[in-house]
């Protein structure tokens, strides 16, 4: 607001004449001008400290007990292939040590978790216009209970980031979208270094993340000694437990891809396909893959937070997983050797707290208990120790004895 | 206005008994002080040198100093050192002599323009000025230097525009407050430099050459003028508004004013008595000698002046210059032709140059500092109003210089050859030090040769910018220093660029913030650049090849793209918010309908918006006196005559006084007042019944006594009638006012006068039916009860402060001769007869001492009657010591000492110097916020003791201590005396306190922040001042002051005040406040941390310089109880807690990096970093910095002890911020770790085993609970919840679901990001997460609050608690709607010890007193002297405050300690009338109840002191010789010494 002024040829005077008139500055008396709003002053009385403490030490010590609960009933078991190439025996089966597995089940069955037999063959695999001998690694394993459905199968990495700066944006979303982005723009952009191959080719997925992907294979795992189904007079060999490779991820994804409009003679498969693309695209044989469909494309490129991370393989959400040995054969491409890498796979079964995690309960049970203590401390002294008076003036400052030598404390004495 | 001229001009030959007037000029004496003014200016400058060299500079280049320095080579004797501090020479109408000139003839030295300017920007330079100011401020250059580094994607910025946009936003908003704060000064500065001054043109000023420049400086004009067009057309463009006006004005100037100057002016005049020549003006103290001229003789041509008599040699002896010979200068050389062109034009301020002739018209404003040559008034007098530089609003005297005053038209001044030979400007408002020189022929010879001649010139002849020319039709004079040289410019602070405490303080966290930043950046970068050493990670296998290629040149960019992404440390958003919280603050505190003020619609008005913090730290409070505390009105509003006192008044003083005894105050005023106005009916009606005075108004009524009234009408005898008669007419003839006729029916008589309690006496005179009408050449016309009479005054000796008495010798209608004498109680006293009228003497005594306790001034009126022979016999030693030579005023002093005798006692007077509403309280609810009160003013010691006193700063527990070194007007003392004498006396007072001002102390002082005891004030006056201010002194100065309960400064100039308070400032490292109403306080208001202008009815300078503008002095209490300490505390709360959540934040971000190998990724989605300081968290936290209120108003007011915790500025302290920052790590490591727990150590957090680990989604769990758990941190560390806080915290968490939602699913853009809202929100993991986080978090802040709520509670907890219980349910309803002070009573309760003393204080003895809290005690009346132990007072030896009422207590106890009188108590009032005298009997009452701690005390009455002084000085036989030398000492030493030298057998 511009001040009146003594002296003044402009305009102001004549604003300040017409301000002596009415009240014009009177700032409205109202609740919100004056700070005068309802309000409740949030007062930490004894009372409320100990209902609050109250509370929350019976809603941390309900939910630890119940996610207790949950994550006991997950089933699990995790084995680590890592090796299997180069520890394996070859050809024969033989025992997989014990500190690879890690597994949940309820105790008392025959059948051991943590005994399970491996080995390795070069088997000649058949990909698209080729085949070529590859190691195929065998692991059979026991599941000493039934799993009931959903038993998801997961692939999981060790020290594998996928969070670094520019692997985290090594992609092109409008490739992957299916535009065909020109080479001018892929070049440059944050797909680089890998944009384009030595011939300029685009490279289709372009970026460091979709070269990277995952290439072992997995089969669904196949139960070895099935029981006597009902109905069923003789036994059979074996029955695969046929789990899916859809649905294993979001299902908003999809919108995220589509099949790629580049002409094939533009591009190149990443350098790492060369797996599965060893003459790069061709058309009719090895064309690029539908990345709207290829689920297992989709969950590489949600990249994990951690370097630990697992990612979902396969699935089977109608199934009981028969307790029995089974028997899972990969494809064992991956090598993660190199980078000081683990990888390893897990059947699980899932509750609504997801797979196996013990950690929420207990953390939710610590809470609680420290609620617990702090209230009965709370308790014992404010209410029985030495409680104070609620507004009890001799606590004030100025009536502290030890100011009794200023002004204004002299009323305390 | 009077026209004083023609009478004057009548009287041109005089008669001999015609009046006269000996005027003691009230100039200052000030010896040897401008230099060390000079220095602590300097000083002061220096030490804020830091902060304001931007203003400098902007001034410095806006004039015209730049010097090239080329022209100094030909070693003129001027010095132009672009300063102007070399002594400068001023030429009219003479050719500047060749070294001055430079090869092209041209004036060597450059004056500084007239035009100031205090705005910092113009238009044009605005945008790369202030730029340039705020990229000052550390934090803004990093946020630039982020912003450019966000421009590189190689740093991993996302979006370099929209990373710009807050620091944009900063700068633009913070530019254009800037601009709306400096717009206001600039569109004063071009009012002020546009106001109209009336200067001779048509006539050439050879002193300044406005084109007198180099090639180079052409260049720089042109570019000046070019670019000025630019400004002004830019200008017009935006200020359509201000073209229309400023065209009139142009218009105006071309016309030439057909004025005075056009006016035949009676050369007779000059030729009266008055000047007759000689070589030396007897009756001036301006000396004029020859000197011999070096100057090649002139052509000896023209006339003599009429009148001049014989010529006088240069060796003129004693005697005969005891015969009024003189020489009558003359400057006018009579040989020069007119050219008739010169006018005087009006023209524009800014158009002023050094060595322009002005005409300066009644009320006008000075536009320069200018040397007076001559005026309307025939003896060369002028008055000027100086408030705007001391802050007084009495009149003062300037007198032209002698030899000019024959210059009267523009014609005149063409002729007028002179040189004016001054000292450089300087500060020191009070000294002024230069020379006019010319060459005249002298009288009788007129073809002689012309002698040099010259005549001192010093602050007597010189107005100063920013005065007002009062009562004076005109002032010709000559243009002698310009803007920034003038005094008052000097002695104006630089308009200051404040910020807050916190503001500074918080550069320090800011940088301790960068050094958590760079270790953070450097921990990343190195532990990034060895990730990328390695060969057997996956980033060697499938990232082919790291960002800078070598790891080192990879860790290295790394560096930088942490600071990107953890620039959050040092949050810009921080700098937005706190700029928004401080502005919403002062809307608040301008919305507060409390400290409106409706008399002139004047809110509390915040000039600065960004110091509202301050306000709540403040411990030192500054106030200026007059128009601040006081109301600057004077009512008469008691009187004793004959005995008999009259008068119906309620002061604040008494209400205080009241309120202090248990009296419910609002029911006691209000019935008093009620009693008050009916007594002014009957007082009135009364009046109009006896004489229908067309001269009174009935509203200006001040002296309610309808008593007085009905005795005047003679209801009781005739004796008391003539008693009243004639004490009212003793008032309407013996003072020295200037009558104002305002036209209009009925015909309103004002008066102006050097003292406003004049003014006041001769108005209540008039009111009574005695009206001053007019003076005349003899003598004074009144107009007495309607009938005009004509009283014949003979002399009028001056009032003085050294005399403190004034005089005027009547000749009556009947032919006697009276001398009327008015003064202060004990002069007067002491005058009286020996031996009459004792009882009249002791009645009037205790009249006056009650007047006194009501907080009144008063003076006494006395007469003697003068036979023929005695009058004729005093007069020619009058005679002769007017005309004396040497030691003139001490010889007037002591002839006028000597007729000033045997008086008979009429009666006394009180005035009421009234205090503004509320003054007394706001200062005692002030002091019990621990906040100390410093008054500083440009007043007298006696008024400001006086309202020391009346506003309880002072109270007569306390012992004063004196600080004063004595002037010594010959000059002889060195400063080193000076020193030594104020040493000296500061180690005196420190002894009482048992300090010695050492090291030691100091620091232990810094600590302290307790307010001292009430036991003992201090006062000191601007000579002493200057003295104690120097390096040595300071120190034990501010010590002495820190003990002392009061302190008042007295006298002091504006730099002064400023000094003081930067002393306090810097020297005990505090927080400061100046208040204050006049342009003389502009220096302290801008010194201050906090300045707080009065908008008064005059002058607004205080107000456009001040940080707050409010309408009434207290207003302060709620300003700073209220508003000062919610907007610190909410502020401190604000920062904390905004750090607080940055560093959650972004260590949050931090810990990520551990698990991606510090390569400076993202956990959070890139919209959640843009909105976390945007939307979700920063807008509780500023309403928390807005709204939050630990106790509301009217408890804050109620409990004032609550602000001590912002004086120990314990709401913001380093512990505070680091613990604030450790709990924001804390909880950094619990919001990142739980949700990576619940989500990374499994295979799968989802219910449907789908991933949910992704960074982006893993980013969504850390950031909701971290949200939740600011925002909740935020509502838990605000007290009050309010709807609008809840609702803002409530919609803030909201906000990050919505905008998760939003942003996740409408667009696949949001890249991996996409969808994430669905399949996080559909996850118990998610909602557990949700809980459990925020939960652990906050769980060791509740806990320590709780702990510390119960067992260590602030007073604030217990004050809550209090409320809680409904303790203040009493006060809080009565809702601050009127903002009324708060009843204390309603909080018994708060205070447990206040209810205690008053169920004691019924009965207490005076013994127990001391122990009592100082506010419950009951009050000494001010005049009443109490207990004064020798010891202490001898401290303050050589008081000269002994002016009207209560400072005579330390005089008696110093001369009176063991004696003991019986006169004081139950001294009968002479029971001659009996009626009902509410006022009397009320004050009586409460003296009686004081009467027991009198007696205790064995002290004395002053009214027995006056019994026991009286007559002393009218004893006879003293040799002339001996008085001279008491008198001498008087002058140096004040009234007290006075006294005690006649007292002494």
């Amino acid at each position: 607001m511009a001040p009146r002024r003594r002296r003044g040829a402009d305009a102001a005077e004549a604003d300040a004449a017409s301000e002596t008139d009415a009240p014009k500055n009177r700032p409205p008396n109202t609740a919100f001008r004056q700070q005068r709003m309802r309000a409740w002053q949030c007062v930490l009385t004894p009372k409320l400290i100990v209902i609050v403490f109250s509370f929350l030490s019976i809603i941390y010590l309900g939910f630890g007990a119940y996610l207790t609960y949950l994550a006991h009933t997950i089933r699990d078991i995790q084995l680590d292939y890592t090796d299997c190439t180069r520890e394996a025996p070859k050809d024969t089966l033989g025992p997989m040590p014990a500190e690879r597995i890690s597994a949940h089940f309820s105790g008392n069955n025959t059948l051991d978790p943590y005994k399970a037999q491996w080995k390795v063959e070069v088997k000649d695999i058949q990909y698209l216009g080729f085949t070529a001998p590859r190691n195929v690694c065998t692991i059979e394993y026991n599941i000493p209970e039934d799993l009931k459905p959903t038993v998801s199968f997961y692939y999981h990495l060790e020290n594998f980031y996928q969070n670094h700066r520019r692997y985290v944006a090594s992609f092109n979303a409008k490739q992957l979208l299916g535009d065909a982005v020109d080479g001018g723009t892929i070049n440059g952009s944050t797909c680089d270094p890998l944009a384009h191959d030595a011939n300029g080719k685009i490279i289709y997925p372009c970026g460091v993340v979709a070269n990277s992907i995952f290439n072992d294979t997995f089969s669904s795992p196949t139960l070895l000694n099935p029981a006597l189904k009902d109905g069923d007079n003789v036994t059979p060999n074996s029955t695969v437990y046929e789990m899916k490779t859809t649905g294993i991820a979001w299902p908003g994804l999809k919108d995220l891809y589509g099949v790629t409009k580049y002409k094939l003679e533009d591009i190149v498969p990443p350098p790492n396909w060369n797996e599965t693309y060893r003459n790069g695209y061709i058309k009719g044989i090895a064309e690029p893959p539908d990345l709207r469909e290829d689920e297992h494309f989709q969950n590489w490129m949600m990249l994990a937070a951690a370097p630990n991370f697992y990612k979902l393989y396969q699935r089977n959400d109608q199934d009981v997983m028969r307790s029995g040995t089974y028997q899972v054969t990969i494809v064992d491409t991956y090598d993660t050797v190199v980078y000081n890498g683990r990888k390893s796979f897990l059947i699980t079964t899932i509750s609504t707290m997801g797979s196996r995690n013990p950690w929420p309960g207990i953390i939710f049970l610590i809470v609680g208990g420290i609620c617990l203590i702090l209230d009965v401390y709370f308790i014992l002294s404010f209410f029985l120790w030495k409680p104070r008076k609620l507004g009890d003036p001799s606590y004030l400052s100025w009536n502290q004895p030890s100011a009794a030598a200023q002004p204004h404390a002299g009323a305390a004495q | 206005m009077v026209n004083r001229q023609p009478e004057e001009e009548e009287a041109g030959d005089q008669p001999p008994l015609s009046m006269q007037r000996s005027r003691w000029a009230t100039r200052k004496l000030t010896v040897k002080s401008s230099s060390l003014k000079r220095l602590s200016l300097v000083h002061r400058k220096h030490n804020r040198a830091a902060s304001n060299e931007k203003k400098r500079a902007s001034g410095g280049s806006e004039s015209l100093r730049q010097t090239d320095g080329a022209g100094n080579t030909d070693g003129a004797s001027v010095t132009s050192d672009g300063d102007g501090d070399a002594p400068r020479t001023v030429f009219f109408n003479l050719p500047l002599p060749d070294e001055l000139k430079d090869e092209e003839g041209r004036p060597l030295q450059q004056y500084t323009r007239n035009k100031i300017r205090t705005a910092k920007y113009t238009p044009l330079s605005f945008i790369p000025k202030n730029l340039w100011f705020q990229f000052h401020n550390i934090a803004n250059i990093f946020f630039l230097f982020v912003v450019i580094l966000v421009i590189f994607p190689i740093f991993g910025g996302v979006n370099p525009g929209l990373n710009a946009v807050p620091l944009i936003f900063i700068i633009v908003v913070t530019g254009i407050k800037d601009a709306v704060e400096d717009y206001r000064r600039t569109i004063l500065d071009i009012e002020l430099n546009n106001a109209p001054v009336h200067r001779l043109s048509g006539w050439e000023n050879v002193n300044v050459e406005e084109d007198n420049v180099s090639t180079w400086r052409r260049f720089k004009k042109a570019n000046s003028r070019f670019f000025g067009k630019i400004w002004y057309s830019i200008e017009s463009l935006w200020k359509r508004k201000d073209v229309e006006p400023s065209r009139k004005i142009s218009a105006i100037y071309d016309d030439p004013r057909a004025s005075i100057e056009t006016r035949t002016t009676p050369w007779e005049s000059v030729g009266s008595p008055r000047s007759r020549q000689s070589f030396v003006s007897a009756r001036e103290e301006i000396q004029m000698t020859p000197v011999p001229s070096p100057l090649p003789p002139q052509p000896a041509k023209g006339e003599l002046h009429p009148g001049a008599e014989g010529p006088r040699g240069p060796s003129t002896s004693e005697e005969a210059q005891a015969h009024f010979q003189n020489v009558k200068g003359d400057l006018i050389n009579q040989e020069i032709p007119i050219s008739g062109k010169a006018r005087f034009h009006k023209d524009a301020w800014k158009n002023l140059v050094v060595g322009d002739f002005v005409r300066i018209y009644n009320d006008d404003e000075l536009p320069a500092d200018i040397i007076i040559l001559a005026t309307s008034d025939p003896d060369g007098q002028c008055y000027v109003e100086t408030k705007n530089l001391d802050g007084e609003t009495n009149l003062k005297v300037r007198t032209a210089a002698r030899c000019g005053r024959t210059l009267k038209h523009a014609r005149d001044c063409e002729r007028a050859q002179f040189i004016v030979e001054s000292e450089p400007p300087q500060p020191n408002l009070y000294k002024y030090n230069g020379a006019i020189k010319w060459r005249q022929r002298l009288p009788g010879n007129p073809h002689g040769e012309p002698v040099e001649m010259s005549e001192g010139l010093t602050i007597d002849n010189m107005l100063l910018r920013g005065c007002n020319l009062r009562n004076t039709e005109w002032a010709l004079g000559i243009v002698l220093f310009t803007g920034h040289d003038t005094k008052i410019m000097m002695n104006a602070g630089i308009t200051p660029s404040k910020r807050a405490r916190i503001a500074r303080e918080l550069n320090f966290n800011v940088i301790c913030n960068f050094g958590i930043l760079l270790v953070m950046c450097l921990i990343v970068a190195i532990a990034n650049g060895s990730s990328w050493a390695k060969t057997d990670a996956s980033l060697y296998w499938f990232e082919y090849g790291s960002i800078g290629g070598t790891p080192g040149l990879t860790g290295f960019i790394t560096f930088w793209a942490a600071i990107i992404v953890f620039q959050n440390l040092v949050p810009i958003s921080l700098y937005i918010s706190l700029e928004i919280v401080r502005t919403l603050q002062a809307f608040f505190i301008y919305s507060d309908v409390g400290m409106y003020y409706d008399k002139i619609d004047q809110p509390c008005v915040p000039k600065s918006w960004n110091i509202s913090d301050d306000v709540g730290q403040i411990e030192y409070i500054f106030s200026d006196k007059t128009g601040t505390l006081t109301q600057n009105v004077m009512e008469f509003k008691k009187a004793s005559i004959n005995g008999q006192p009259y008068g119906e008044a309620y002061t604040e003083a008494q209400a205080g006084m009241n309120k202090r005894m248990g009296v419910d105050v609002g029911q006691e005023s209000a019935k008093i007042i009620a009693e008050i106005a009916a007594a002014k009916v009957r007082a009135i009606q009364g009046l109009r019944e006896l004489h229908d005075n067309p001269y009174l108004h009935d509203e200006d009524l001040t002296f309610i006594a309808p008593d007085f009234v009905e005795d005047l009408a003679g209801k009781n005898g005739l004796q008391q009638q003539r008693a009243n008669e004639h004490f009212m007419l003793a008032l309407a003839l013996c003072h020295t006012v200037i009558t104002e006729k305002q036209p209009g029916d009925p015909p309103k008589i004002t008066f102006k006068a050097q003292s406003p309690d004049e003014a006041a006496l001769v108005a209540t005179a008039r009111d009574m039916g005695f009206t001053v009408l007019g003076m005349s050449s003899d003598g004074i016309d009144l107009n007495v009860m309607g009938e005009d009479k004509h009283f014949e005054v003979l002399n009028t000796i001056e009032f003085n402060s050294s005399r403190k008495r004034m005089s005027s010798i009547v000749r009556m209608p009947d032919g006697k001769i009276l001398l009327f004498c008015k003064g202060a109680d004990s002069v007067i006293y002491s005058r009286l007869k020996r031996g009459e009228q004792s009882e009249l003497r002791r009645e009037t005594a205790q009249h006056l001492e009650m007047f006194a306790v009501e907080g009144l001034r008063t003076l006494c009126i006395a007469e003697r009657q003068l036979t023929e022979q005695q009058y004729i016999d005093w007069r020619k030693e009058y005679d002769l010591a007017s005309t004396a030579l040497e030691h003139r005023e001490e010889k007037l002093e002591v002839v006028a000492d000597k007729i000033e005798q045997e008086l008979t006692l009429l009666g006394g007077t009180a005035i009421e110097d009234r205090l503004q509403d509320g003054v007394p309280d706001s200062i005692a609810l002030l002091g019990d916020a621990g906040i100390k009160l410093w008054v500083l003013t440009g007043d007298k010691v006696e008024t400001a003791i006086n309202i020391g006193f009346s506003c309880n700063l002072l109270n007569n527990d306390m012992d004063l201590i004196r600080l004063q070194v004595i002037e010594d007007e010959s000059g002889d003392s060195t400063e080193d005396e000076y020193l030594r004498l104020a040493e000296a006396d500061l180690d005196k007072g420190l002894a009482k306190f048992g300090m010695t001002g050492s090291d030691e102390e100091l620091k232990h002082a810094l600590k302290d922040h307790e307010p001292p005891a009430a036991t003992h004030g201090l006062v000191i006056d601007g000579f002493t001042l200057r003295w104690v201010l120097s390096d040595g002194l300071r120190q034990k100065f501010l010590l002495l002051c820190k003990q002392c309960k009061s302190v008042l400064c007295c006298r002091v100039s504006p730099a002064q005040k400023a000094a003081v308070v930067s002393m306090v400032k810097h020297g005990l490292d505090v927080m400061t406040l100046s208040i204050g109403d006049g342009a003389n306080d502009v220096a302290m208001i801008q010194e201050a941390d906090v300045g707080v202008g009065i908008a008064g009815v005059e002058g607004r300078q205080a107000v456009m310089s001040s940080d707050y503008a409010i309408g009434q002095f207290r207003f302060l209490q709620r300003l700073v109880l209220v508003h000062g300490r919610w907007s610190y505390r909410r502020l401190a709360e604000t920062i904390s807690n905004f750090f607080y959540k940055n560093m959650v934040w972004t260590w949050a971000i931090f810990w990520f990096q551990v698990f991606c190998n510090f390569d400076i990724s993202y956990i959070f989605d890139y919209t959640y970093i843009l909105m976390f300081n945007l939307f979700f968290t920063s807008v509780p936290v500023v309403l928390m910095g807005v709204l939050d209120q630990d106790v509301s108003d009217t408890v804050s007011l109620a409990v004032p002890q609550l602000y001590r915790r912002g004086i120990e500025r314990l709401e913001w302290t380093q512990t505070k911020f680091w613990a604030y920052m450790l709990d924001g790590i804390y909880q950094s490591v619990v919001s990142f770790f739980i949700p990576f727990v619940f989500v990374v150590l499994t295979a799968a957090a989802s219910g449907n085993g789908l991933d949910i680990a992704e960074r982006t989604r893993l980013g969504c769990y850390i950031a909701h609970p971290a949200v939740i758990t600011i925002n909740t941190y935020i509502l838990i560390n605000t007290y009050r919840w309010d709807w609008l806080m809840l609702l803002v915290v409530a919609l803030s968490d909201l906000f990050i679901f919505f905008w998760t939602g939003v942003y996740s699913m409408a667009t696949t853009s949001a890249g991996s990001f996409y969808q994430s809202a669905p399949q996080v929100y559909q996850e118990l993991t998610f909602w557990m997460c949700l809980i459990v986080t925020p939960t652990i978090c906050l769980l060791p802040r509740l806990v320590v609050k709780c702990i510390q709520k119960q067992r260590f509670p602030y007073d604030v907890d217990i004050i809550r608690e209090q409320i809680r219980l409904g303790q203040f349910a009493s006060i809080e309803g009565k809702t601050a709607a009127e903002g009324t002070p708060v009843d204390e009573n309603g909080i018994e309760g708060a205070s447990a010890g206040s209810s205690e003393s008053s169920t004691r204080r019924g009965k207490a003895k005076h013994a127990h007193y001391a122990s009592v809290d100082e506010d419950r005690r009951p009050i000494y009346p001010p005049s009443v002297t109490t207990t004064h132990n020798t010891r202490t007072q001898n401290g303050s030896d050589g008081t000269n405050y002994t002016m009207h009422d209560r400072d005579r207590r330390s005089l008696d106890a110093r001369l009176e300690e063991d004696e003991i009188t019986e006169m004081d108590q139950e001294m009968p009032v002479r029971p001659s009338i009996d009626r009902a005298r509410p006022s009397y009997d009320r004050i009586r009452a409460s003296m009686d109840r004081v009467r027991p701690s009198l007696e205790a005390s064995n002290d004395f009455t002053s009214a027995a002191r006056l019994s026991r002084i009286e007559s002393s000085h009218s004893a006879q036989g003293q040799s002339s010789g001996q008085r001279r030398f008491n008198l001498t000492t008087v002058r140096k030493r004040g009234l007290s010494a006075f006294s005690k030298k006649s007292i002494d057998p």
